[in-house]
């Protein structure tokens, strides 16, 4: 078991403990690879020129992961995105209220901060996809006038771990977070590209808590329980492309919603209809797969589930307003 | 004529400067122009990383001659122009002189403090735009130019080099449009407009850097025809009421065959005539429903859609959602 407790802001000297615990080898530079026994994959850290501080993790570890921060009066906040399939339980615990989540995907955006204790407990092999930005509230005040005064920001952090499923990770997230991962290297407009992905991340999770104000308030109609159920149409919906998905009548089934009621509330949470939401993230894994240069326009089509390429082109265009083919000669 | 000369300055002292010289008084960093002179706004926003940003809407009503001469500093001006009823412009930049008579111009230029600069626009000018001041000391510590973006910066600092000029894309008129919707109440208003005056100057950035290190790219054809098809665009967004002159007109404005106006169309704005008029009009209806201020029906109409379900059919297609669900 690892267990990682953080006292302090700085990335740099979490990489450090990770390696100390672990015995991974680390030069005190941006990132740690993590190898066998260990687990695999890395763990990236940004230090942006606007006084933010980012992690990137894509890691799996073969031993549980503990990480905990204490209370403290020195203000900070993590703004988590999170892609994790769990399998086994994961565990976490705010202040004294203890979340469990037991086989499920979890694709969230969350907001924690040091008002309250905060620790988490991962189960081993878990695929851990995320990106942590950790700021002050000088930067916050600084950046975003806001402080943790503002009620917005107050109401949603007495949540505690109620707060957890409100902000889903929709298409818009992942395209910006698609982004920062595929940055090329030597890029020398890497810092203001980098710079730009991050805020802009920040920026969308703090209009859409405004715009939420409601919910936060409580007046959303939605249970904790409902948006868990929406949470796991959504992750069927995004599983796999090259298969058409289950039906709407499948879906209601599956959570125990009427379908109208499905159809709703699926909007009100992900700001588009079933439909057109898994439209527009087939279309983005398909402009996806054309970037990376490995996958022909046919290839490409049927990892998306078009059997016609003609209909996949037309459908492309539709939402990119470019041929898919223009992406190929890049 | 009005004329105002100044030295090379941050927005903020050039504001003052200005107001001065107008004698109206400078209140949040914000202008308004005398009578005598036109109708509209100067005002400057401090960004929190360092940058500060000008943006003006205004129709003047007397010709105007800025001077500004070159200083000792070392800051750039990224300047974002939608300019409208130009009918002469005369540009010089430390000793280059442009002239040109058929301008109608909108696009962006980076100018900076090694080299002179003066132009003179003539009255009924209608236009807005978006400079953004930086300095070499902000490229380091907040751009990190450093290492690989070292050459970017150099290039950058080559006193009295030519223009930098881009022509104005829909990708760049997408987020000046956001820029001048955006609204003071907004409760993110200075992040918001933070992180698209930052986009715009990646955009410009990678554009510029694109061109400095590969010889193939750039427009691939002559200054003129870039020229030409500027022309050909400020056409084609004039008026979003009026249906854009058929290609053969068009054609005959630029001075080249119908075929020669559309591929180079096409590879400076990445879309086909008709295409982009049409994809400007559906930005000015999405504008004109965000401000609340029109129906729907006053909208298409504006727009000059005789039928109103095809306005609402030709935004669906744009935006994936219906005109009234907006």
């Amino acid at each position: 078991m690892i267990v990682l407790s953080i006292n302090h802001k700085d990335y740099r000297l979490l990489l450090q403990d990770l390696a100390t615990i672990t015995g991974l080898s680390y030069n005190g530079g941006d990132f740690i690879k993590i190898t066998a026994p260990t687990g695999s994959g890395t763990i990236k850290m940004l230090q942006l020129f606007n006084e933010l501080n980012v992690l990137l993790v894509d890691a799996v570890f073969n031993e549980a992961l503990i990480y905990k921060r204490p209370q403290s009066d020195n203000r900070y906040y993590v703004l988590h995105f999170e892609d994790l399939y769990i399998s086994g339980t994961t565990q976490s615990m705010i202040d004294d209220e203890l979340l469990l989540k037991t086989n499920t995907h979890h694709a969230l955006v969350r907001l924690t901060s040091n008002i309250f204790s905060f620790s988490e407990e991962l189960p081993p092999g878990l695929h851990i996809q995320s990106i942590k930005i950790l700021f002050d509230e000088k930067w916050m005040m600084k950046y975003l006038g806001l402080s943790s005064d503002t009620s917005v920001l107050q109401k949603y952090l007495s949540l505690k771990t109620e707060s957890f499923d409100i902000e889903p990770l929709d298409a818009g997230y992942r395209k910006l977070i698609q982004e920062i991962w595929s940055i090329p290297q030597n890029d020398p407009l890497q810092n203001i590209y980098l710079q730009n992905r991050i805020t802009m991340l920040i920026e969308r999770f703090f209009t859409r808590l405004h715009e939420k104000a409601d919910l936060v308030g409580g007046i959303f109609n939605l249970t904790q329980d409902e948006m868990q159920r929406l949470m796991q149409v959504e992750q069927s919906l995004v599983n796999d492309f090259s298969e058409a998905p289950p039906t709407i009548e499948e879906f209601s089934k599956m959570v125990s919603m009427s379908s109208t009621k499905l159809k709703k509330s699926f909007k009100e949470m992900y700001g588009n209809s079933i439909y057109s939401y898994y439209q527009k993230l087939r279309m983005q894994k398909a402009r996806e797969l054309l970037l990376s240069g490995k996958y022909s326009l046919k290839q490409t089509a049927e990892a998306v589930g078009y059997i016609n390429t003609a209909n996949f082109i037309t459908a492309f265009k539709k939402q990119y307003h470019v041929l898919p083919a223009k992406l190929l000669v890049v | 004529m009005f004329q105002f000369t100044y030295n090379y300055c941050d927005h903020i002292e050039y504001l003052h400067l200005l107001a001065a010289s107008l004698g109206v008084p400078v209140k949040d960093n914000m202008i308004w122009l005398p009578r005598d002179l036109g109708t509209g706004y100067i005002k400057v926003e401090e960004l929190a990383n360092g940058l500060q940003v000008l943006f003006n809407e205004c129709i003047l009503h007397q010709p105007f001659l800025f001077h500004r001469n070159k200083s000792d500093g070392n800051g750039y001006t990224l300047r974002f122009d939608e300019v409208r009823n130009l009918k002469a412009l005369s540009v010089k930049i430390g000793d280059i002189i442009l002239e040109d008579n058929t301008a109608i111009y909108s696009g962006a230029f980076l100018s900076n403090s090694f080299s002179e600069l003066q132009y003179v626009v003539n009255a009924e000018t209608e236009g807005r735009n978006i400079n953004i001041y930086f300095t070499n000391e902000w490229l380091d510590q907040y751009a990190g130019l450093k290492n690989e973006g070292e050459f970017l910066k150099t290039a950058l600092t080559v006193p009295g080099s030519v223009i930098h000029f881009e022509v104005l894309t829909l990708a760049y008129r997408e987020l000046m449009e956001q820029i001048f919707e955006l609204k003071t109440e907004h409760p993110l208003y200075l992040a918001v407009l933070q992180n698209r005056v930052m986009l715009l100057l990646e955009k410009f950035l990678r554009n510029f850097y694109i061109r400095l290190t590969d010889e193939t790219s750039g427009y691939g054809m002559s200054e003129n025809d870039v020229k030409r098809m500027v022309q050909i665009e400020a056409i084609l967004v004039k008026d979003m009421g009026v249906a854009p002159p058929p290609v053969s007109e068009l054609a005959r404005i630029a001075m080249m065959s119908e075929t020669k106006l559309k591929n180079t169309f096409k590879r400076i704005y990445q879309y086909g005539l008709y295409e982009y008029y049409q994809k400007n009009r559906m930005m000015k209806a999405r504008q004109m429903l965000n401000s609340k201020k029109h129906s729907v029906k006053e909208v298409g109409m504006h727009l000059g859609f005789k039928n109103l379900s095809n306005f609402t059919i030709a935004f669906k297609k744009e935006f994936n959602i219906l005109p009234s669900q907006f």
